[in-house]
């Protein structure tokens, strides 16, 4: 009994020190179209968070030059829910998008933010 | 929102912890004879814990389903409740954990206690995912999970002996105490070291650090607390066990010490009860 428990946190703390610093509360990590680039009109955007988010509890607004643009869905298409995928209701016209994200992410944690990028000709 | 999420975390763990470990120090402790007076009052109790469980269970619920939703009416809503259990990782965790809870309230109402313990172990694994635990994903997160596991068992063991311990020496004209005592310090040593190593593991991967800093802001500072605590309850164990003879002549030092180690370490869940809502690491910038 002795013996396995110590095998056992043993193999736990080999392989758990190894592992890289991790952040609960889901933080963006990236973004398609990245923050503050001029872009081609995309017809998703991609949001990569350090962790998994739940995306029937997360919102996104997406607004061009102050006006609130329509989104037809939000979704994580991979096992790890680490990226979201914002489909706009209608191809993203030239001008000044905000993207402002409220994540909920999987160990339940709110976190919010905010990026703007340009679509260009 | 936040502040009764907190509470009603910390009832929560409390309680299922308090039950798993009455459960499995019973036959350790005390053997498998029954004991009819104790036996009663333990049932007694842990139907009593498990009510209370299933009431903080939905409470959490609906909290979360209220937090995640960003509006207090939601927690009502039943579709978005059920959008919580079917959709998110923390309803499908809680949709087991819930109806555990509910086979346990109705196992206890039956004389039969072959099921206690295994529902009981069950009811508290199924706490471990939520929380901190869900933030690792592929291996590393099942083996967080794991982690989390055993050192749930050795919390609510140890928090559960004390309750024990407690209803024992309320009657020691029945038991011999000095072999009940011995028996409960030498489990305790096993517990003791199995809560602290993963502890320090889920510290290490929850941080990135040894040891968080800055160390007196959020986190950290009430990581520390939370260990000054498990300290204090650690240094009354010793003192007991170095005093285990003749324990029978000072039975009221012995019970007070016993239960303040118990407040000890409700004290130290309520801490992590709060941990477990903090951001262990914030990085600069974003929020």
């Amino acid at each position: 009994m002795l013996i396995k428990k110590t095998l056992t946190t043993v193999a736990l703390l080999a392989s758990l020190l190894g592992a890289s610093a991790a952040f609960a509360h889901a933080h963006l990590k990236s973004s398609t179209p990245a923050a503050d680039s001029t872009v081609a009109a995309p017809s998703d955007l991609r949001l990569t968070f350090t962790e998994g988010v739940e995306a029937t509890f997360t919102k996104v607004s997406l607004s061009k030059d102050g006006t609130e643009v329509a989104i037809k869905g939000l979704e994580t298409p991979d096992a790890d829910k680490k990226v979201l995928v914002v489909t706009p209701a209608a191809p993203l016209a030239t001008g000044t998008y905000n993207v402002e994200w409220h994540a909920v992410s999987v160990d339940t944690h709110k976190s919010e933010g905010s990026y703007s990028f340009k679509v260009g000709q | 929102m936040a502040d009764l999420l907190v509470l009603c975390r910390f009832l929560h763990f409390i309680v299922v912890l308090l039950m798993f470990g009455a459960c499995v120090f019973r036959p350790w402790l005390l053997g498998a004879e029954p004991q009819p007076l104790l036996d009663r009052q333990l049932k007694a109790i842990t139907r009593g814990l498990a009510w209370l469980a299933l009431g903080s269970g939905v409470t959490w619920l609906l909290l979360i389903t209220a937090s995640m939703a960003g509006d207090w009416s939601a927690a009502l809503r039943w579709p978005t409740v059920q959008l919580v259990l079917g959709k998110t990782f923390f309803g499908q965790v809680w949709t087991w954990h819930l109806l555990l809870n509910l086979l346990l309230v109705f196992g206890l109402m039956t004389p039969w206690t072959a099921l206690r313990l295994p529902l009981s172990a069950l009811l508290l694994a199924t706490l471990a995912p939520v929380g901190h635990g869900a933030m690792l994903d592929g291996l590393n997160g099942q083996l967080l999970i794991l982690n989390q596991v055993v050192h749930l068992v050795c919390v609510g063991a140890w928090l559960g002996g004390l309750l024990l311990l407690v209803l024992i020496l309320r009657q020691p004209a029945r038991f011999a105490l000095e072999p009940v005592l011995k028996r409960f310090s030498g489990v305790g040593y096993g517990l003791v070291t199995g809560l602290l190593v993963t502890g320090l593991i889920n510290v290490r991967v929850l941080t990135g650090q040894l040891w968080p800093t800055p160390l007196f802001s959020g986190f950290a500072l009430i990581l520390l607390i939370k260990v000054i605590l498990v300290g204090a309850m650690l240094a009354l164990a010793l003192f007991n066990r170095l005093r285990i003879k003749h324990c029978e002549q000072r039975l009221g030092t012995l019970k007070v010490s016993v239960v303040l180690e118990g407040l000890l370490g409700i004290a130290a869940v309520a801490a992590v009860s709060l941990l477990g809502t903090l951001p262990p690491m914030v990085m600069a910038g974003q929020n």
